[in-house]
This record gives C-alpha cells, sequence and structure tokens, in this order.
C-alpha cells in the first residue's frame, strides 16, 4: 500500500490512518456563497449561504478552521445511538457494534475542529472513549483464543484504527504460532513416540485432523483474493468449513474434521492466512 | 522471515553448541581448550558456535548434542510455570535456535516443546503487552528475542496511538529546522 511510513512491516501510523479518514464524507452548513470547487478527487459545492451540502472531511475541517461553515455531525454522533452502541457492546461479549470504519478517527477530527456544532459534546466524547475501551478489551479477549491451529482472524466490524493498534502484534504472533506448528516442527516419527508420550501431557495437543478457522461469513471473496496456488479438496473443505457457518460473531472458532492430514492440509491453506476485517475486507495477507 | 541479511539470524549462529567429534581433526586445536596438541581428537567434546557446528555436522564430522537450555530440567521448569522461567538468561534465541536445531538432531521432541512453551507464555505477553505505556515491566527481562519483540509491536503501536490521541500538531518539525546555524570557522586557511 503506497504511503505507509514503514513499507516493509505493512504499517500504517496513526496519523497516516486519519489521513485516510478524512475523505469520510460529512454534510456541513456553509455560511458563503462559493463556486464550486473542482478537486482530483471529485468536485464539491457550488455552496450557498444555509443549504446543506457534502464533502470530504477534510474538506469541512478546513472551511470550518476559517469560519466559512458549521459541520453537521453525522447521524451516529449522537448521544441516544452512542448509548445504545455501549449498552449492545456490554452486552454482546463477543460481537462489535457496526460503527463506520473510522469512527475513531472522524469522531477525534469532529471533536477537535467542530466542538460548537456537536450537542453534548462532553457526552459523546466520554461515550466514544467508553465504547472504544470495550471493544478493545474484546479484541485482547479474542487474541487469547489464537493458537497453533488458527490460521485466519476475522474481525467483523472492527474500525480502522483498533485493527492498525493490533495489527503489529497479531501479525507477528501468527506468524509466530504458524512457525511453531508448522510439519517440520511438528514431526511425529515412530521411533520416538516413546519418547514423545512425555510432552504429550505438556500441552494441548492437535489432533492431526483438526482444523480450525475463525470467523464467518463472505469467506468465497476471502478465496479468491487469497492466492490459492493448488486448488484441491482441502481448500474446498475449508471453504465450506467457513462458508456454512451463519452467525457473526468475531473470534469464533469452528472446528471442522476432515480425513487428510495436517501436513496436507498445512500446505493448501499456508497461502490464506490473513487478517480479515470488516464484511471480508483483506487489510493484510500474510504469505 | 530470515534471510541472509537479518542481524538476529547472524547473532543465532554465535550461540554456542556442544558437539562431539566423529572424526580426528588436525591443525585445529584452538577450537578445544583442553586439547594439549594442536589437534582435536575423536570424540572429543567440544563447544563450537552454532554456523560451525552446522556445517560439520553436513560433513558427517560431528555429532551434536541437545543444548541444555532444552533440557528436560527447563521442560520441568516451563511445564510448571511457563511465565516465570528466564529463557533469555537461558538462550535469547530459544525458539530460532531450536527451529534450526531440530532436523539436527534425533530428539524430535523439541518441536512440541517449543511451540508448548510459546503457547503458554504467549498468554502472559498478551496480557500485559497493549496495556504497559510508561517503563518496560521487570518481566520483559525474562524474554526470548522473538517474546520481546512481540511485547515491543505491542507496545509501540499503543504508544503511538496514545500520542495521536492527545493531539499536537500533524506536521512535525524537520529537526534540522530547528538547529542554530554553526558559527563560521575562525581562521580556515582556505585554499583560495
Amino acid at each position: 500500500m503506497a504511503g505507509q511510513s514503514n513499507p516493509h512491516i505493512s504499517i500504517f501510523s496513526a496519523p497516516e490512518v486519519e489521513f485516510l479518514a478524512e475523505d469520510e464524507v460529512v454534510e456541513i452548513v456553509p455560511n458563503i456563497k462559493m463556486d464550486a470547487v473542482n478537486m482530483i478527487c471529485g468536485d464539491f459545492g457550488p455552496f450557498f449561504p444555509q443549504i446543506a451540502t457534502k464533502v470530504p472531511l477534510w474538506l469541512a475541517v478546513a472551511l470550518k478552521k476559517r469560519g466559512k461553515c458549521s459541520i453537521r455531525p453525522p447521524e451516529w454522533m449522537c448521544v441516544e445511538r452512542l448509548t445504545h452502541v455501549l449498552e449492545a457492546e456490554r452486552e454482546s461479549p463477543r460481537e462489535f457494534q457496526p460503527l463506520p470504519f473510522h469512527y475513531v478517527e472522524m469522531s477525534k477530527l469532529l471533536l477537535d475542529n467542530a466542538h460548537e456544532d456537536i450537542p453534548d459534546i462532553y457526552m459523546v466524547r466520554s461515550l466514544i472513549e467508553d465504547i472504544r475501551d470495550v471493544r478493545f478489551h474484546k479484541v485482547e479477549t479474542g487474541l487469547e483464543t489464537i493458537s497453533g491451529r488458527t490460521h485466519a482472524v476475522k474481525l467483523k466490524n472492527l474500525s480502522a484504527m483498533e485493527v492498525n493498534i493490533v495489527r503489529p502484534f497479531m501479525v507477528r504472533a501468527l506468524q509466530a504460532f504458524y512457525k511453531h506448528d508448522s510439519p517440520e516442527m511438528i514431526q511425529q516419527p515412530e521411533s520416538t513416540v516413546n519418547r514423545r508420550a512425555q510432552v504429550v501431557d505438556r500441552g494441548p495437543r492437535v489432533s492431526p485432523c483438526d482444523v480450525e478457522v475463525t470467523g464467518s461469513s463472505p469467506r468465497s471473496s476471502l478465496l479468491q483474493k487469497c492466492k490459492i496456488r493448488e486448488t484441491c479438496d482441502p481448500v474446498r473443505l475449508l471453504e465450506r468449513a467457513c462458508g456454512g457457518e451463519g452467525n457473526s460473531t468475531p473470534f469464533n472458532v469452528h472446528q471442522t474434521k476432515n480425513d487428510l492430514g495436517m501436513r496436507h492440509m498445512d500446505q493448501s491453506i499456508k497461502c490464506i492466512k490473513c487478517i480479515l476485517l470488516s464484511e471480508g475486507k483483506l487489510i493484510s495477507v500474510l504469505r | 522471515m530470515l534471510s541472509y541479511y537479518d542481524i538476529d539470524d547472524i547473532l543465532l549462529g554465535e550461540e554456542p553448541i556442544s558437539v562431539v567429534f566423529q572424526i580426528g581433526a588436525n591443525g585445529v586445536g584452538l577450537l578445544d581448550p583442553g586439547s594439549e596438541t594442536n589437534n582435536v581428537e575423536k570424540s572429543a567434546k567440544v563447544d563450537l558456535p552454532f554456523w560451525l557446528a552446522h556445517e560439520l555436522y553436513l560433513r558427517q564430522a560431528v555429532s551434536i548434542n541437545v543444548p541444555s537450555c532444552y533440557s528436560l530440567k527447563t521442560r520441568k521448569e516451563i511445564q510448571a510455570d511457563a511465565a516465570c522461567v528466564d529463557l533469555r538468561f537461558r538462550s535469547p534465541y530459544f525458539y530460532e535456535l531450536g527451529c534450526k536445531l531440530l532436523p539436527l538432531v534425533a530428539d524430535k521432541s523439541i518441536g512440541p516443546f517449543l511451540r508448548y512453551a510459546f503457547t503458554s507464555r504467549y498468554k502472559e505477553i498478551l496480557c500485559k503487552s497493549h496495556s504497559i505505556t510508561g517503563a518496560t515491566p521487570k518481566f520483559s527481562s525474562k524474554l526470548t528475542k522473538e517474546e520481546s519483540l512481540l511485547l515491543e509491536a505491542a507496545r509501540s503501536s499503543m504508544v503511538a496511538f496514545k500520542k495521536w490521541r492527545v493531539g499536537g500538531s500533524r506536521l512535525e518539525k524537520a529537526s534540522i529546522l530547528g538547529r542554530k546555524r554553526k558559527p563560521p570557522m575562525p581562521t580556515q586557511p582556505s585554499g583560495s
């Protein structure tokens, strides 16, 4: 992805994510008359006093700073909606509530720059903080379920900034688990069976035909987007395993039995280890 | 993940490995401090850096002993309380070395053992990683290289986020701008 400060590890810095969020469209009410502005990203305006119009957030903030408009807060940014979201977040420990993809960044920009346009600003600010904390706590508890058998993590409805915070940790953790669970590392030759017996009780052993996938729905897009080098049975099995479930719990672990060995399976799903987020958007593909 | 220019991969090669020579070697007495002649005798036990041990193993000149950090004692300690074991003291490249050693030694139980150790220590790292903000905590001195990179990844992204949230100007001043200009050199004999 272009524009990252560190292209090697595919990490965005927080200001870079904020930059991306500034393309979100908001409604403003100008208090000036101005012709349409023609930008690379599109034409906005013309602007007439007291006639609401839609512009990207960066333009809204720029006009606001010059006192040329007032910004209408997005409809999710009101006390009732946010209270409702917070309650729902607290009630469902395994599910994220749908919020705009850039809600963290948008709320920061709006609260900083347009504080007089937002009713109950203190309440809104603290509600958003609370929602973010509750959601992040959920992410952390979800990360606990990652194990050597996790090949994909689906984070439905997680927002850009939240993903950005956990991405470095999660990518590294998945890589490490993948390495330690690779068939080269976990050999089970007959000659060492007795010796292995002392290790067996040490940890949760993987039965060789367990496949574990996290998440659910738009799995076909995942399979299309990831490069699948060999279309063989394990992939189809995996597809069935993932596509079959209709619920939307993040970090949900589904297990499928199949009669193929872990080794065979592992090679075919090597390439689809990835981190997904809202609605199957593919953000980062490992391998 | 590891590549030719990876500094950790290079440093990993320096880890001492105990080997037993399968053949006598002339003129390499400096490898064996106990040797009186300039030779290493057959079935002598010598500590070699991993890169050398690996090369000699491929030439069937030595056999490799499993290092003490994968011994039964360590395994028992890991089993008892994985998070409290000081793995950095045993070997900062505990996991990487284990992965590289696995094809070279007969004891294949290292693989599952490494996975068990990582899985159980991962929980400990996870529950602390995103919450620490200030100084690095005490337990981080017990982590191996791989684990501390994991911790650092989480910590730095959280710190960066908190910094962004507190705010400040998005435009950063280039470090060169704040600097005062150097006073001109007093008497530079220029070759004009």
